[in-house]
Formats: C-alpha cells, structure tokens, sequence
C-alpha cells in the first residue's frame, strides 16, 4: 500500500514539472505589460524600467522561469499586480472555504445520488425505478445558478431558516459555518447526484445480472445483503473514476456560486483576479487547480487500490 | 462398486428430493413460453441423478426452478410441485426459501471464473455463507472455511482462505464454489455443468472430489451436464431433456446398455448393445451432434417434440399425438409412441 502511494507520487512529478511549465508560458504569451498593469498608463519609461528590473522581466526566459519556479516550490506565489498583497495569503484563506464547498456538495450528490441509484437498478422497468430516473435526470439538467437562485428565495427570503450570504469560518463557528455551506452545497451538489444516481444505475443493473449475484442468492443471503454487500459494493468501482471528475467540474463551478452565496473562495479569487487582470494571481489559480486535479486523480487511484483487490497484481 | 451405485435406490427410503410434474414459464415479450414442461423425478440421499440433455432443453431452468431463483418477474413456477423431505417449496415465501438456499440445498455453476464476487477473500465467501445460516461466531466460520477449503483438497487452505477469486485457478475457484455450497452441509447438492470449461484432467479432478463428498457427506446431487462421458463417470440414474420435456429416464447402466428413446440414442452415438454397455468397454461415450437443432419453446411441433429430426418418424403417429411417458422396464421410462420398433430396428443393425 505505501510503495503503490509512493510509487503514483513519483510518477505525478513530471506532470507537475510540465504543467509548471505550461502554466509559465500561457501567462507570457497573453498580452500585455505586467510592468505597465501595475504602475497604469501614465508610468514614466524610467519607473517601467525599474519594475521591470525589480520583477526580472529583463531576464532571459528560462531564467525567469527557474527563479518562479524555485519561489513557487518553497511557497512563494509571488505579490498580487493590483495591491501588491502576496497571492499565497489570499490563496491560503479561501482555499479552506472552497474546499468545505466542494466536500460538502460532493457528500450531498453520494447521499442523494447512490441510494437513487440502488433503488433504480433494484426495480428496473417500475415505479422506483421511474422516480429515481427522473430525478437523476431533473438534477443533471437543472442549471447550478438557478437552484441557487431558487433556494436562496425560498429559505433565505421566503422561509428565513438560512444566511443568504456571506461566510463564517469552521475554525470560529463550526455550525454556523455548516448553515452556510448549505445551501452553496447544494446548489453545486445536485448535478454530481444525479451522474452519481445514473451511473450506479447502470453498473449495478449490470452487476445484478452477473454470475456472482446469483451465487450469492444461492447462499441464501437475504435480498438486502445481495444488493449492499455484492451488488453495491462492486457498483462503486466505477463511481470512484466519476467522483474524480465531478470534483473537477465541481471547481469549475465555484465562480458563480460564490458570486451568487458572496463566498470568500476560490470563485471570488478567480472572478476579482480575471477582472482585475491580476496576472500572478490567474497564474497561481491555474497553477493550484492543476495541482489540485492531480492530487485527486491520486485519492483515485489509491480509492481504486482499498475498493478493488485485483489492481494490486499490477 | 459400479453395479452398487448403479442399483436403483431402495423404494423404502424416502426421496430428499422429489419433484412432480413441474412446470416452469417465462412472461417474455412475445407471450408467455413453456421453458419446461412436466418434469419429475426423485432424488435420494447419497445418489446422484444426471440430466442430460442439448443445450437450450431446460436443465438450467430446472435446477433454478428448484432453487427458487427464477428471474424475478420473468420466471414462475406454473405447476407440480417440488418437494424436499415432503415439504413443497413451491409458492413458500422468499423468506422461508432463503433458509433453504445454502442451507438444504446447494448449488454450483458453469462459470467458476465468474461466479465468485472479486471484492472479497475466497475465506470470507465461504464464512459468508456459514454465517448466513448457522448461529456462530465470525472467528468460528473463519475457522471453518479454513476447514472446508482444506476438505475441498485446496492445498495450504490457511493461505489460500485469504486469497483473492482472481489470484486462483479455474479449478481452484471450482473448489471453493463447492466449499461454498457444502458450508452448511446440505443434503441436495446442485451442480449444473461445473465442469464444463475446465480442461480434462481438472474436470476428472474435480469429478472425484465431488464423489469422495458424496461418500463422506451422504448428499444427494442432481448433476446437469450436457457431456454423456460425465454422466458415465458420475451419475446413478439418468434423466434425459428435450425441448421442457423429459424424454427418457432410467438407471445409468440401462440407459447406456439399451437406450429407447431415439433422442438419447442419437446423443450416444451408437447403437445399444444390450449387455456390454459402452461403459464397461471403457469407452467414454461422446455426445454426437443430431442433425437439425431443438426448437424453441416458442415454436414447438405438433405431435411429438423430436419428430423432426428423427430418423425412426412415422408420417401421422408421429407428427399428430404427442406422446406419453411409458415404462420400458422397472425404473425405466421414455417417452416415444414407437419405443418397442425402434427397439427391434435398432437391434436388427
Ligand atoms: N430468463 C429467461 N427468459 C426467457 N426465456 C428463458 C430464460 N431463461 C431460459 N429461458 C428459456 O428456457 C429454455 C431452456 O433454457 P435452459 O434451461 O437454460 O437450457 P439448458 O438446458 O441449456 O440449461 C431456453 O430455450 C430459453 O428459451
Ligand atoms: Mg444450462
């Protein structure tokens, strides 16, 4: 178990080392003068100048690169172009905001989206099934904005039972901090439940027809116990591989649910960077939202490693 | 000891198993279909009775029907009845079918690659099943499947209880299917075509272990097979398929000594012999392949099931009345309007 962790970590480094680079070269390429964005139109050529000088923007490329690169690994992201605050700090204060978002949304789409689905696959072709489907499927076609839109009017404004803005940190009010992330939860969780619901629909309607399922019912075992214990159980391999790439998206989607919820996360960091044209501070986003794709294509690999015994042969 | 296991079972003791008539239907989209079509026999402890038959005949949704695990919905028991220790399971409750699924009576498939669930240890499989049915502890069942593997002749069975499905062998997963059925001693042991896809010399192996339990355990065993050298191997008595129905039944040594049925003729491949049976000869007999195929249950011919492709049809007999089970001897029944001819014919060549 710990030399297949060690040995998947290893092997992130070069795509690490790649998107660095990719990351690097985007930003150089987009137009525009770093030196110019921070001191405005009106800089003399000699202040330009002395920026340029202060930042490297004098020195040859990979040069530049390596001296990001070296401060980067040690935790440095650099200072923001707008108010020369250092972009780790921002960085570091709404990453525990987006990530209580996005666990939250993902444990909503599991608890919504896979008992659907095990009711769905155990009664095919019948009402269960029916309901579960279109449920499923009124999830995955409902737009994130307008749910929240919705619950916002209807707890916040209509009910009063939730904060319609605003954030309050787990560290100072844990349940507070939980009415918060409802409804954002929410609103970002439901697409993933109903990919979760389909999927395991599918796989299990499968998995129930398989020559294992008939072994188990000719155990004896109780119906209950043939669908969670050999029925579901095999069902989930396949969901670990959508888990990965829902939470993906689900980072996609931060933008307009912390604009919407005024959430200090990452969608605010994202939404005020792109139209402030904080240059450094886009540059780390993307830097830290690969990484963090990385990471968790890694939490896939070792979910596969405890889920299904027969990777460990390779 | 052939002639011993090839006596027909005492009329005294009563049958474990005893299934009357029964009648087996599926709801498909096309209508409702007859899969099998008034089958019965009896099953007595420490016997084996093979059903043989070409593929698509209904053993599999026999040996189902008695495990009450037709295809929910789908599959229904529609008629006789299926007795274990006089007791009907037909139309009992899933409950009460659950205490007897593993329990009384256990079964074995075809696909051993297949038939076991790749998430969990082979160990955890069997000590599931003990579980299920018997008030132990999980370390006691731990104990047991240990026991069990090692019984099924799986070497090292401490190891191997913590062994993955796919870490093991055909043959291997073969054995612990059996230890899975066996784990709470059943008294009817199931076993439809588990030895087909093995190679020869496990499918002997595991042939062997199959009678050592026998001899040991006491159990009945109802073994469906399609291949007749098998039966040879393994079986008391012999009940013959066609198309739902059986056709011919009878003790081992008859049915190969003097088979009547021109369908299990056909299946054997020679002409009978009266006295030396192709057993006795050593000769393992092959299923010969009978031209023309088995009709569907959707599509069945008038009068007699096997008319078409029979080279002993009469225009009119044949092709009219359907024929019913007849005694050709004590023990020894077919299902032909023309046995006695076929009789004479086939011993005149
Ligand atoms: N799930 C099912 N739905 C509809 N028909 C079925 C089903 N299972 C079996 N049958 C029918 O029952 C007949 C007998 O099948 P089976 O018992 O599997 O044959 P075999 O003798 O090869 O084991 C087949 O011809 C098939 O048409
Ligand atoms: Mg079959």
């Amino acid at each position: 178990m710990v030399f297949f962790v060690l040995r998947r970590m290893l092997g992130m480094i070069p795509i690490l080392f790649l998107i660095t680079i990719g990351v690097f070269l985007v930003m150089q390429v987009l137009p525009g003068d770093p030196a110019r964005m921070i001191l405005g139109q009106e800089a003399t050529p000699e202040a330009l100048a002395a920026v340029r000088e202060r930042l490297g923007l004098n020195q040859p490329l990979h040069m530049q690169y390596l001296s990001w690169l070296g401060n980067v690994m040690t935790g440095d992201l650099g200072r923001s172009m707008v108010d020369n605050s250092p972009v780790s700090r921002a960085i570091l204060n709404a990453l525990p905001v987006t990530l209580q978002i996005t666990a939250l949304a993902l444990l909503v789409g599991l608890v919504i989206g896979v008992p659907a689905g095990v009711i769905a696959a155990t009664s095919p072709g019948r009402l269960g099934d029916g309901v579960a489907t279109f449920i499923g499927l009124t999830c995955i076609s409902l737009p994130g904005f307008w749910v929240a839109v919705l619950l916002l009017y209807v707890f916040s404004l209509w009910l009063g039972w939730l904060p319609s803005s605003g954030f309050v940190r787990f560290s100072v009010d844990p349940w507070q901090s939980f009415l918060h992330s409802i409804m954002p939860a929410i609103a970002l969780g439901l697409r993933p439940a109903g990919i979760f619901m389909r999927l395991v629909r599918s796989s299990m309607i499968e998995v129930m027809k398989s020559d294992y399922v008939r072994t188990a019912r000719a155990k004896g075992l109780t119906a209950r116990a043939v669908i969670l214990r050999h029925g579901l159980r095999t069902s989930l391999i396949p969901l670990v591989t959508i888990l990965s790439v829902e939470f993906a998206a689900l980072l996609g989607n931060v933008v307009v649910i912390d604009t919407i919820f005024g959430l200090p996360g990452f969608g605010r960091l994202i939404f005020n960077s792109v139209l402030r044209l904080d240059l450094t501070m886009m540059q780390s986003l993307v830097l830290i939202f690969a990484v963090a794709v990385i990471v968790i294509n890694l939490v896939t690999d070792i979910l596969y490693f405890i889920l299904d015994p027969r990777i460990k042969e390779r | 000891m052939m002639t011993d296991r090839a006596l027909p079972p005492s009329a005294k003791t009563a049958p474990v198993l005893q299934v009357r008539d029964l009648v087996t239907e599926f709801t498909t989209d096309e209508g409702r279909l007859r899969a099998v079509d008034g089958v019965s026999f009896d099953l007595h402890a420490g016997q084996t009775l093979a059903v043989v038959g070409e593929s698509g005949s209904g053993k599999s949704v026999t040996s189902l029907s008695v495990m009450g695990l037709l295809p929910a919905r789908i599959g229904r028991v529609a008629g006789g009845s299926i007795k274990l220790d006089g007791k009907d399971l037909v139309g009992i409750s899933e409950r009460r079918m659950q205490r007897v699924r593993g329990n009384d009576i256990g079964m074995i498939f075809q696909e051993p690659m297949t038939s076991l669930t790749p998430v969990y240890t082979v160990g955890d499989q069997i000590a599931e099943a003990i579980l299920t049915h018997r008030d132990i502890s999980r370390r006691a069942a731990r104990a047991r499947a240990v026991e069990l593997l090692e019984q099924v002749g799986i070497p090292e069975p401490k190891l191997r209880a913590r062994a993955y499905p796919h870490q093991l062998s055909g043959g291997m997963r073969q054995r612990v299917m059996i230890a899975i059925a066996l784990a709470c001693d059943p008294r009817v042991l199931i076993a439809d075509e588990p030895t087909t896809g093995l190679d020869v010399t496990i499918q002997a192996q595991i042939l062997e272990l199959l009678r050592r339990l026998q001899a040991e355990t006491g159990m009945a065993i109802l073994f469906i097979t399609h291949d007749l050298g098998v039966v040879a191997e393994i079986a008391d008595r012999v009940l013959v398929m066609y198309a739902g129905q059986m056709v011919e039944e009878a003790p081992v040594e008859a049915l190969f000594a003097q088979p009547r049925m021109p369908y299990t003729i056909g299946l054997l491949g020679s002409t009978p012999r009266p006295g030396a049976s192709a057993l006795a000869a050593g000769a393992a007999p092959r299923l010969r392949a009978i031209p023309g195929n088995i009709p569907s249950p959707r599509a069945l011919p008038q009068g007699c099931r096997f008319h078409p492709r029979c080279t002993h049809m009469r225009e009119g007999l044949c092709t009219t009345a359907a024929p019913p089970l007849d005694s050709a001897a004590p023990g020894h029944q077919v299902r032909c309007a023309r046995w006695r001819d076929v009789a004479t014919q086939e011993a005149r060549t």
